[in-house]
């Protein structure tokens, strides 16, 4: 049976590469020091593929075709250059393991769609240039829709996770699996509020990721993320790692409600 | 977060011109170019001004907004102050609670 040898959920705000100077230098070095922990422990656990739940901005998701959930199941994943000083090229996918998983996915009645080198930024990018410096680990890429409503429904991202946990546990392989899912808690871009963030929401959300209150979180609404700004639809992607991890209790790696300068929340947890 | 088809519409707009490599085509003629998307009329005005505050109002999405801003020329402080931010100076350390928010509205 395949295994899930660890997972990992972070924020991915492009300012951590982009203007890193931004930062106090004491704020800057907890959520660098988390990065390095997640680093050294892909480093002993050796995961053959890494399941990346993540959000991106207006690549592959367009007005002119956004799904719910896009699977990667290519060989080679695309960079999208940005100016964040972040690795370019392409990074390894599992381009197997990521068709059985489709497949699975259909198979339990998930209609995704599928893709076979979408296109990733620093949603994805970032966090992997520091827990995989070679970025030599192929992964698979779970694009959660969190920009063109209608979103899917939070519970129905948990139920995702769910299903990626029941296809590594029915996978006859010996592959280790690590999951990994990006993005913010409470944050905007682009609307009026950008800059801000929902101290309240974050406090709320990652007490009951510490708990496992997964009732609590899968049933948040669209009112409830809204409220905390648009870019807290990227939620959806650790409510998919939550689901894919039934009762495994989170470590915190980060807990910093607010990082002036890069304007958000640094959030890290791992899950062993 | 229901967004109605006029801003389903400008959506796709700034889509193509900030991604989609209509840039030139905008440009060149960008009332033709609108019209032919069906932009609201007042929609088209305010493309071709680059007003991005009445966009925004219109229900444009933000972050195709931002891109479109920067496809004019702004920077990010430059874009906030324009569409009424209240954190222009964003990454100055702010932070609240939804009740402290000014700008609760829904877009439309």
């Amino acid at each position: 049976m395949a295994t899930v040898v660890s997972a990992f959920a972070t924020i991915h705000t492009p300012l951590i590469t982009g203007s890193p100077g931004a930062a106090p230098d004491d704020l800057r070095s907890r959520v660098l020091a988390g990065f390095d922990e997640m680093r050294r422990r892909i480093a002993d656990q050796r995961p053959d593929v890494i399941v990346a739940f993540s959000s991106e901005h207006v690549v592959n998701l367009t007005p002119h075709h956004a799904s719910s959930f896009v699977v990667g199941i290519g060989a080679r994943y695309p960079i999208r250059p940005e100016p964040f000083d972040l690795p370019a090229g392409s990074i390894p996918g599992a381009a197997d393991v990521g068709v059985a998983l489709a497949e699975h996915l259909v198979e339990s009645e998930f209609d995704i769609t599928h893709s076979v080198a979408p296109t990733i930024d620093h949603g994805t990018v970032l966090p992997l240039s520091f827990l995989v410096p070679d970025l030599d680990i192929p992964i698979i890429l779970v694009l959660i829709n969190s920009l063109f409503p209608p979103l899917p429904r939070p519970s129905r991202c948990y139920a995702l996770g769910r299903a990626i946990h029941e296809f590594v546990e029915a996978r006859d392989s010996d592959e280790r699996f690590s999951l990994l899912a990006t993005g913010g808690l409470s944050h905007s871009v682009g609307e009026r509020r950008m800059g801000l963030v929902d101290t309240d929401f974050d406090r709320h959300f990652l007490e009951r990721m510490k708990s496992r209150d997964d009732d609590a979180l899968a049933s948040l609404s669209q009112d409830d993320l809204d409220r905390a700004g648009n870019g807290t639809n990227e939620v959806r992607n650790w409510l998919a790692l939550l689901g894919a991890t039934p009762e495994r209790v989170p470590e915190v790696l980060l807990d910093e409600p607010f990082i002036p300068g890069w304007a958000t929340g640094g959030y890290q947890l791992a899950f062993s | 977060m229901k967004r109605t088809v006029r801003a389903r519409t400008l959506d796709l707009v700034l889509f193509d011109v900030c991604r989609g490599g209509a840039g030139d085509r905008f440009r060149a003629a960008p009332v033709e170019f609108s019209r032919d998307y069906g932009v609201d009329p007042s929609d088209i005005e305010a493309l071709t001004a680059g007003d991005l505050r009445s966009l925004y109002d219109a229900g444009a999405h933000p972050m195709l907004l931002m891109y479109f801003s920067y496809f004019l020329g702004y920077d990010l402080p430059g874009y906030l102050r324009a569409i009424g931010a209240e954190a222009a100076d964003f990454m100055g350390g702010h932070h609240y609670r939804p009740s402290e928010a000014t700008d609760t509205t829904e877009q439309p």
